[in-house]
């Protein structure tokens, strides 16, 4: 930029609960603004993920310098740093807030501040972010703006009298935005001629040019030559293109102070340059690195398993390519008695986890078995070593076990008062702590719960969803591990231990999931000759039991002359059935049984 | 082996009333619409002439539907349309049900040169018969036994029903059925079909109770005078029905008649479902010919396990190896393992079942399938 000022900069994100516009006002934005045409932006743009589009969520973030000239007759540079709308991305989006001044808080004029709108104000309120409210949908005839601002004010403490009521949808208002972020919103500081200071909010791979990091330079400036170093990686790299989003990458001389931009550095893997990295050059380096960084942890494991052995490979190679884009993504190779060879996946929690799925399926074409989600657990042994599990069978044996952890998180739900016992009742079934309530005016209320992760993994939002009539909006944030009366169950069939089976589940639970297994299996094992006695236990007490009666009769009493074919197809169809199961001592058991106790599916 | 042999079965496919349960093609119709279909019929018989008459006709049967629901004239119609040569069977059977056995048609039968009678009473409590929606009551069911003895029928079968559900049991019928003794007794659980309407007022049986009633009917009748030489089926000594074993050892047969089924060398076929459909193949000259499968000799060999072991003689593995060659490794190891449990029985050069294994015979025979 040759009319390089810090005052005419702008650095903001938008924040918002799902679904209240935050991808449709970043379209606009950009379009506005001239950066692509609506046809270029469907094509350039917004395609690079159907499933962000479908699903209302922004997955990777969209950044983009928008060059606009305001009512006052200056031309200004603002950069639009796009955060990830979703609890899973808490750490992305602190740090894409850390790169900024300000931020858009998009509310939807019709239905208010939601959990997730309140969590994203407190993650960007504690970046020290200057927070500009808008008032989004206003078009719709349900918008009751004048409350929706009293709520922000009540709730958010932000004065939002002013707040420009716009559609992101028809494009009405829009500029009154960016005039509000002319306004509002701090111009950056720092100094062009200090030694380099970047901040990584994002990273992509390109094919060719490797791991491209987005960056937001605090101090000093980067340019083509220069050699930087990743200080947490402790790595160097000689960086062969600076340039900017438009949203389209283009090459610039170089990035000051204040600015938004990316490097191309031939860097072979997203994991040198993760989210929160900070760039300084090799030569004069600054002393400290920016303050916050942490390599994101999976949180939420799933098996994945190919529904046909031979895309194993597949799988892998899949797995292999998403993971250069997704740096917190990972993988092992497992194998499962029911399922054969396949992968524990690790994800920041249950969104990344069944976007990874789709984009698996959808992407890659594959066809796959997800097992049950489950969480890593903390082990201190008897001898003091600690150990994370996250598969039962590698828990130790019984005495040799101190105590088990679990991760614990904070949730807010915000529901109409009216559910408000309905909620109760559901946090407390899921070993829920009540931490507070407020009202958040006369009809709702915000309920904050202490929950083991473990509960809230399976099928939480369903049942939320379920019990407040699809009103109940929820939020959660990692909080620790604590000790917890954790038991590891496991399941008999005709007295034989199945490891695919074993759990790690809270010992006030472990009936109830035991006899729920129990009965998942009698109904999908078929009969046999004899009785199959199907127990669930813990240590040696047997805690739950089924059994599942013998066969006495399994024959076709009519076949004359017209019932052989039809007897011939039967007996196929039953040994097709009989190929898929696995033999444990003289009981077969189906698939289907492995799929209806290990499958991640909603039904209760 | 007796190529030569060949077993007829002729479908008459009507019924006064369809019964609830009742998944069988059978129409109710009127006396033109049963004439044209005799018709129908005879054009059938004639377009496999000349494959019969080269060939020995062994048995005969008249299936339904209920036979015996076509009127006297249509009777004699039939009878005289069919060729001699069906009547040079050694074994010919005609279905009845009680409501519609007559002194006058039973003669006409008689004089046709009908040796067996199948009667369809399968029970001697009328609320079970209200409940399966048969039209006739255990009364009526008694008095065509004796009809039938009187017209000189020395070899009749009863049908009995049992399994039909708790509050139905089978026991008395039993007892009243062997003091009639017919001279063969076919005993079948009821099942149900989701299309027929006895499926929205019953719930199915569970196995055990069936197991268990079927254990009753075969002690009783075992103790009468009976043998069982079938899953399903018990005669006195030589009153086996020869028709029906011959589907067992798979000798061929011709089905004619509306979704009637053949057998003949190494294809099986099925005529047409509807009597639209029979009618039109058969006015253009065509056999009503809906599916023809042409079986592999493995095929084959698995149909002869299949078959052979529905019968308590079971299989001649010496004629099995003579057709199909040795049994697999994998079968001979899963026969092994079925004799252990006391399923199988292996007795000189013959494989047969247990009255245990017959009872899971699904069990076995989808291993024994390659």
């Amino acid at each position: 930029m040759s009319n390089y000022s810090l005052e005419n900069i702008r650095n903001f994100s938008i924040i918002a609960h799902i679904d209240h516009g935050k991808s449709t006002l970043a379209d606009r934005l950009i379009e506005s603004t001239g950066g692509l045409s609506q046809r270029e932006m469907k094509e350039q743009v917004l395609d690079n993920m159907d499933l962000e589009r479908e699903r209302g969520i922004t997955i990777k973030l969209q950044t983009a310098r928008l060059n606009y000239r305001a009512k006052d007759g200056r031309d200004y540079q603002l950069n639009l740093i796009d955060t990830p709308g979703h609890v899973d991305f808490t750490y992305e989006v602190s740090r894409s807030l850390a790169a900024c001044e300000g931020a858009l808080l998009v509310v939807d004029a019709s239905q208010g501040v939601e959990a997730q709108t309140i969590a994203n104000v407190y993650l960007a309120d504690s970046q020290g972010l200057e927070i500009v409210p808008v008032l989004n949908k206003i078009d719709l005839p349900s918008a009751r703006p004048e409350e929706v601002i009293t709520e922000i004010e009540d709730i958010i403490g932000v004065y939002a009298e002013d707040a420009p009521r716009i559609s992101a949808k028809t494009g009405l208002n829009i500029a009154d935005v960016f005039e509000e972020v002319i306004e509002k919103v701090p111009a950056p500081s720092g100094d062009p001629d200090a030694p380099l200071k970047a901040l990584i909010f994002d990273s992509f791979y390109d094919t060719y040019r490797g791991a491209i990091p987005m960056i937001r330079i605090f101090d000093g400036e980067v340019k083509k030559g220069d050699v930087v170093r990743m200080m947490a990686a402790k790595q160097d790299f000689e960086v062969t293109e600076v340039g900017v989003f438009t949203p389209a990458m283009k090459t610039v001389s170089s990035l000051k102070a204040g600015e938004v931009g990316y490097l191309v550095a031939s860097i072979k893997d997203v994991r040198l340059v993760r989210v929160g990295e900070t760039v300084t050059h090799a030569e004069n380096p600054i002393k400290e690195p920016m303050p916050g960084y942490k390599k994101a942890q999976p949180m939420v494991f799933c098996g994945l398993y190919p529904a046909e052995g031979e895309d194993y490979d597949n799988i892998r190679d899949a797995l292999e390519k998403l993971q250069l884009n997704d740096a917190s993504l990972t993988f092992e190779p497992e194998t499962s008695v029911a399922l054969g060879f396949g992968y524990r996946c690790g994800f920041l929690g249950l969104l990344h986890m069944e976007i990874i799925q789709e984009r698996l399926e959808r992407e890659f074409d594959l066809d796959l078995i997800a097992t049950a989600p489950s969480v890593i657990y903390e082990v201190i042994t008897t001898k003091g070593e600690e150990l994370w599990i996250q598969n039962p069978t590698n828990l130790p044996p019984v005495q040799e076990v101190q105590s088990i952890l679990e991760p614990v998180v904070i949730s807010s739900i915000i529901v109409p008062k009216d559910y408000i016992g309905n909620v109760m009742d559901l946090a407390q079934t899921r070993r829920g702590t009540f931490i507070d309530m407020h009202f958040i005016d006369e009809r709702r209320a915000r309920l904050r719960y202490e929950l083991p992760l473990n509960e809230i993994i399976y099928d939480f939002f369903d049942a939320l969803k379920s019990r407040t009539r699809g009103y109940g909006s929820f939020d959660y944030e990692m909080d620790r591990y604590e000790p917890s009366d954790l038991v590891k169950m496991d399941i008999l069939i005709n007295y034989e231990l199945i490891d695919a089976f074993s759990i790690i589940v809270h010992r006030d639970k472990a009936v109830a999931r035991g006899r729920q297994i129990v009965e998942r299996l009698k109904d999908a094992i078929p009969r046999q000759q004899i009785p199959i006695p199907l127990q669930a236990a813990i240590g040696g007490s047997i805690i739950a039991r089924e059994t599942i009666r013998a066969l006495r009769k399994d024959v076709l009493a009519k076949c004359y002359g017209g019932d052989i074919s039809r007897k011939k197809k039967l007996l196929e169809k039953q040994k097709e059935g009989k190929k898929r199961m696995r033999q444990f001592g003289s009981v077969e058991v189906p698939q289907q049984a492995f799929l209806s106790v290990l499958k991640f599916d909603d039904e209760k | 082996m007796m190529k030569n042999n060949l077993g007829i079965y002729i479908h008459l496919p009507f019924c006064k009333e369809k019964c609830s349960y009742c998944d069988f093609t059978s129409f109710c119709a009127d006396e033109k619409t049963q004439s044209r279909y005799i018709d129908d019929l005879l054009k059938e018989v004639s377009c496999y002439r000349s494959d019969t008459e080269q060939r020995d006709i062994s048995t005969l049967y008249f299936g339904g539907g209920t036979p015996s629901a076509l009127s006297p004239f249509l009777l004699e119609k039939l009878f005289r349309g069919l060729p001699k040569q069906y009547f040079s069977a050694e074994e010919i059977t005609f279905e009845m049900n009680p409501e519609s056995v007559s002194l006058e048609k039973l003669s006409i039968l008689k004089e046709a040169g009908v040796n067996r009678i199948s009667l369809g009473i399968q029970s001697f409590a009328d609320r079970t018969l209200d409940l399966l929606g048969r039209i006739h009551s255990a009364e009526e069911g008694v008095a065509a036994v004796h009809h039938i003895r009187q017209a000189g029928f020395k070899n009749l079968n009863v049908d009995l029903m049992y399994a039909i559900g708790e509050g139905y049991p089978v026991e008395e019928s039993v007892r009243n059925l062997v003091k009639l003794q017919p001279d063969h007794i076919s005993t079948y659980p009821l099942e149900l079909y989701d299309h027929r309407p006895l499926s929205k007022i019953l719930q199915p049986v569970d196995d055990a109770l069936s197991a268990q009633e079927f254990s009753f009917i075969h002690d009783e009748l075992i103790a009468n005078g009976y043998v069982r030489y079938e899953v399903s089926n018990f005669a006195k000594p030589g009153f086996a029905s020869k028709h029906n074993i011959g589907y067992w050892e798979r000798t061929d047969y011709l089905g004619l008649g509306v979704s009637a089924h053949s057998l003949l060398g190494s294809h099986r076929h099925s005529n047409s479902l509807t009597l639209a459909a029979y009618h039109d193949a058969l006015s253009r000259g065509d056999k009503p010919i809906e599916e023809r499968v042409e079986l592999t000799r493995e095929d084959q060999a698995f149909e002869m396990l299949m078959l052979g072991l529905r019968l308590t003689d079971g299989v001649d593995l010496s004629l099995y190896r003579e057709r199909y060659g040795d049994l697999s490794k994998g079968q001979k190891k899963s026969i092994m393992k079925f004799r252990d449990q006391g399923l199988i029985d292996r007795r000189k050069d013959r494989l047969a079942l247990t009255p245990e294994g017959m009872n899971l015979m699904n069990l076995v025979l989808v291993e024994l399938m390659e």
